[in-house]
């Protein structure tokens, strides 16, 4: 479907001023809605594109299936796979592993679209919704005004498959950025070098047409602007440059290099408060102890980068001091089977699913909610609401964290209706999960 | 004061739409758009004494580019807009126009502005070889020029194996939705055809739930209607099947869609994509009933029997009009085009109050609807009807003064940016280095290399298109047909994969462009530099452009000639206009 007249709004809304104006913000119980979390500014979050299986990783159910190197360890009642996530089982103090989170859907397509966008994407009202990290976009001044990178980073990601804007300005809009193989911003990097760049630059210039122009010229030439920002810019190039023996630590691979890209962003301030980062392909039917994909032994199989990665950010942002500022949160659109595996020796689609988060000032060092020994029932959902955590009760808990009215709506321009960040949040139907915090 | 402006304004408009090089005649087009914009008050925006004033006409070679664009998706060359621009013909506009859509390339633009609207793209059920015969069904009826009314009808009501080409519309049912009892997929496909090819795409929200409470101030229409209003239409889906093949010869993996002679539409549900159906006083079946006539089919062959009373509907006939127009004119007389309310379309039927009539000219919709109508839906008679008009002409450069509410106005034509295909083609034409892309089949790839993204089938998967070019090509959003829309939008990453991509600059070497190897070849720098401005944006340079560019030519020397050349080239890829559609 041709979504033309999108632009056409966002032209209007343009016209009236800033990015607020325009909107009916219809009043949400506003103060209280805020946390009370002083600092969290940030948020990384990873998705595990495929789905990843929580029986084998973050909520681990051992048994005859389970490869011996998995090495499974008891941490203050955490049961963990130490040989499968070494890095990781370091860290568990400051992680909370969430047991009790149910997808909606089990198909990959409509599941990664619900998570991102926080509320079902085959409904009418869910028209051009925009990413959760558009949102947030939309809500937090920038860190740093002259910061060469918008709000919302997007690593790793094919283009054109995660949801944008939707009907939010384009400022709004990820800045997507595909593999990072640590070797600066390549897009960034004009091809014939900085000296013939140079030249370009400047004959453009000279060559920019006075006279009559039209709206769209001018946004192309802000755009332009931004981007010759960027290029042979020495902050950016350092900050997507990831050193040899960084690479390794991180993992060697361009997960490990997007993390360390993104602990880079944010701890030298560069723009981004959002910064996903996109990992799969985790989807697997078959063969999933095989050597690329769950195998302890093998340090560059996804289970081995994802550990080397995640744990080496969480490391690092500890140690940088940024970690309380910083939520970290790593799920992917649903989870998996549990039990032994399929005759294909993997395991399929399942909805209950587990989330790793850390950062933020969480009380780490604990599992919230629980399943039962089979690892298929949610026994103990863990929070307050006494239920299984939905996609739109983390969307909660992220704005909530952030400092964002979770409770507001704005108008949808597409529908004529009300956006609401969080669905049914007039009705309470989604709060955020505080007991991460408590 | 603002009286005289507004007369004055007006009188610049009539002029305007007379000044027309190449005689385009005022049609109905341009009296019911001058009607509009004589009731409107210019008012003060922003506190300034800003008037909208109307544009002056398109220059000619604004007209070629855009013409081009909008026809065929591609930027003419230099040679087509010399001769274009050199021509003293009167008729030199409208006999473009017929040359363009008598073309192979309208052809692939329209198969691909058809193949979004059906929603082309490779799935689970359709596999890629139902995806190509899809697209090749689809292809085959623009260029056949088969009537809207049958190509729309075609997509609603085949049947076949959805690997044949010969009935590649089939594929149009093959909606992949979370599994659910079968009312759900009736509803999904109902929902599809009703958005699609009556622009109502409300019924989506009926068959959930009563239009009352939900759509009270979204659509008159709607907050009359029930569910089980849009049950009696999606019943028309209920006895669709499809049996998948298994056979291992090229049929392997395809679905044969057909209809069985029995089934109803029960309310019977409790779980799945929608709300509970239950029986509703004592009705626990819903019989198929078209419209507020409640017109019932006559044969068992149910899908048919609505396509026949789809392409009679009213509604049909405004949807396309709506659309074409948006497609051309770059704004739609009715916004959102999938949320057309029925009961306030009508300007001899207008809505009680507060409702105001939907269309920002009613009347106009329906003459352009009705001309649809008349001509047999015959898609070329009807674009060339809109580029006849005054309003389609104009220029869209502004100096300042006009403001977004004239869009609605036509009061100038609204330049956009181009769609990603059109861009990734503009550059593969302007340097004469084209790629080659393989297109998947279910068992494997065609033959045939494709070049031209106009002539994509569908999204390209990673198999059929790698990074440089699908980063490239994505940056310009193209959409996935699926959850992600299409979008005009711009954005930094965009000119960033302008300015230093590798799809752009491998591109701009005289060794291995015949294009810049051609302009390497003129001794004179004016002559380099006017082909190349021809070339790109489709214009001879300004005298400022003109002046700087051959200055940095001379500056080259004649060692570094060539390099000077390849950097005029870049510098006009990164002039804003070159991704735009004027």
């Amino acid at each position: 479907m041709i979504e033309q007249r999108r632009n056409h709004r966002r032209l209007f809304f343009r016209h009236f001023g800033s990015a607020v104006g325009g909107y009916c913000l219809l009043p949400g119980a506003a103060a209280q809605q805020r946390s009370t979390r002083a600092g969290v500014k940030n948020v990384v979050f990873v998705f595990l594109s495929g789905g990843i299986s929580q029986v084998d990783t973050f909520d681990l159910k051992v048994g005859p299936w389970t490869p011996r190197n998995f090495d499974p360890t008891h941490f203050r009642g955490i049961h963990f796979p130490r040989g499968l996530l070494p890095v990781l089982s370091e860290a568990l103090d400051d992680i909370v592993l969430i047991r009790s989170v149910r997808s909606w859907a089990e198909e990959h397509s409509l599941a990664r679209q619900w998570l991102q966008i926080g509320r079902n994407p085959a409904t009418p009202d869910a028209r051009l919704s925009p990413h959760i990290g558009s949102v947030i976009a939309s809500e937090l001044a920038p860190q740093n005004p002259n910061a060469p990178l918008p709000a919302y980073v997007c690593l790793n990601a094919v283009a054109g498959s995660i949801p944008g804007e939707g009907f939010l300005p384009a400022a709004n809009a990820p800045f997507l950025v595909s593999q990072t193989k640590g070797d600066g911003l390549r897009i960034a990097m004009h091809p014939e070098g900085k000296e013939r760049y140079s030249r370009r630059a400047a004959l453009l210039a000279r060559l920019a047409t006075p006279g009559p122009s039209t709206p769209l010229i001018e946004e192309d030439a802000v755009y332009q602007k931004s981007a010759r920002s960027l290029i042979f810019n020495a902050a950016i190039d350092a900050a997507f440059t990831v050193a040899p023996a960084e690479r390794v630590r991180y993992g060697d691979s361009p997960f490990g290099n997007a993390c360390a890209v993104a602990r880079n962003l944010l701890t030298r301030k560069l723009g981004p408060r959002f910064i996903q980062i996109n990992f799969g392909d985790w989807d697997h039917h078959g063969n999933i102890y095989a050597p690329g994909a769950l195998d302890a032994g093998n340090p560059k199989s996804l289970a081995r980068q994802l550990d080397s990665g995640l744990g080496s950010l969480i490391a690092d942002l500890k140690a940088s001091g940024a970690l309380n500022e910083t939520l970290v949160i790593a799920i992917g659109e649903f989870g998996r089977t549990a039990g032994p595996l399929t005759p294909a020796q993997g395991r399929d689609h399942a909805l209950l699913q587990s989330a790793l988060v850390a950062g933020g000032g969480v009380r780490g060092g604990r599992a919230l909610g629980s399943t039962d020994d089979t690892g298929a029932r949610i026994r103990d959902a863990g929070w307050r609401r006494d239920r299984e955590i939905r996609h739109e009760d983390l969307e909660a808990t992220i704005y909530w964290a952030l400092g964002i009215d979770w409770t507001k709506a704005i108008v949808n321009p597409e529908m004529g209706g009300r956006y609401f960040y969080v669905p049914g949040s007039d009705r309470q139907e989604y709060t955020p999960v505080q007991d991460l915090w408590v | 004061m603002s009286t005289l402006r507004l007369a004055v304004g007006m009188v610049l408009f009539a002029l305007a739409a007379q000044a027309q090089p190449g005689g385009a005649s005022s049609n109905f087009i341009d009296e019911e758009i001058q009607a509009a914009s004589k009731r409107v008050t210019w008012k003060r925006v922003n506190g300034e004494g800003a008037n909208i004033k109307p544009a002056p006409p398109s220059t000619d070679a604004e007209y070629l580019r855009r013409v081009y664009l909008d026809l065929t998706g591609r930027i003419p060359t230099a040679g087509e807009v010399r001769s274009f621009l050199a021509s003293s013909s009167s008729s030199k506009r409208a006999e473009t126009v017929d040359r363009l859509l008598e073309s192979e390339w309208f052809s692939d633009r329209w198969a691909q502005w058809f193949a979004d609207l059906g929603r082309v793209s490779h799935n689970v059920q359709r596999g890629y070889t139902g995806r190509n015969a899809f697209y090749n069904w689809i292809r085959n009826a623009v260029r056949g020029r088969m009537p809207l009314s049958d190509l729309a009808a075609g997509m609603v009501a085949s049947q076949g194996n959805n690997y044949d080409e010969a009935v590649g519309a089939v594929n149009f049912t093959l909606v992949q939705i979370p599994s659910g009892p079968p009312q759900d997929l009736a509803d999904a496909i109902f929902a599809r055809t009703a958005s699609t090819f009556l622009g109502m795409g409300h019924y989506d929200c009926l068959l959930c739930h009563d239009g009352r409470g939900h759509m009270d101030s979204l659509s008159l229409w709607g907050s009359r209607s029930t569910r089980l209003d849009a049950w009696r239409m999606a019943a028309f889906f209920t006895r669709i099947g499809y049996q998948r093949v298994n056979t291992s010869n090229s049929y392997f993996d395809s679905n044969v869609v057909s209809d069985s002679s029995s089934g109803e539409y029960r309310l019977n549900t409790g779980y799945g994509n929608r709300p509970a159906r239950a029986p509703i006083g004592g009705v626990a079946t819903v019989q198929p009933a078209y419209g507020t006539m409640r017109d019932t089919p006559k044969t068992e062959n149910w899908r048919r029997e609505f396509a026949q009373r789809m392409v009679r509907d009213p509604m049909f006939a405004r949807n396309f009009a709506n659309r074409l127009w948006l497609q051309m004119m770059g704004t739609a007389l009715v916004e959102p085009v999938d949320a057309l309310d029925p009961d306030r379309l009508d300007p001899a039927k207008p809505p009680p109050a507060p409702w105001e009539l939907q269309a920002s000219h009613p009347r106009l919709l329906e003459k352009l609807a009705a001309r649809l109508v008349e001509t047999n839906f015959d898609l070329r008679g009807f674009l060339r009807l809109i580029t006849q008009s005054s309003a389609y002409q104009l220029s869209s450069g502004y100096n300042g003064a006009a403001r977004s509410e004239g869009d609605r106005l036509y009061v100038r034509h609204r330049a956009r940016r181009m769609e990603a295909e059109a861009i990734h083609d503009a550059v593969a034409i302007a340097t004469g280095v084209l790629p080659g892309y393989r297109i998947r089949t279910t068992a494997g790839y065609l033959p045939e290399r494709l070049h031209w993204a106009n002539q994509f089938p569908g999204p390209m998967s990673g198999d059929e298109m790698e990074p440089p070019e699908a980063e490239f090509f994505e940056a310009f959003f193209p959409g996935d047909r699926n959850l992600q829309p299409r979008s005009e939008a711009g954005s930094t990453r965009q000119q960033l994969y302008l300015m230093n991509s590798a799809f752009v600059n491998s591109r701009l070497r005289v060794e291995t462009s015949p294009v810049l190897q051609r302009v390497a070849s003129l001794k004179k720098n004016e002559d380099v530099a006017a082909e190349l401005f021809l070339t790109f944006l489709s214009r001879p340079p300004g005298p400022l452009e003109l002046a700087a560019a051959v200055e940095s030519l001379k500056k080259a020397g004649r060692e570094k000639r060539n390099e000077a050349i390849e950097d005029l080239a870049w510098a006009c890829i990164n002039k804003p206009e070159f991704i735009v559609n004027p």
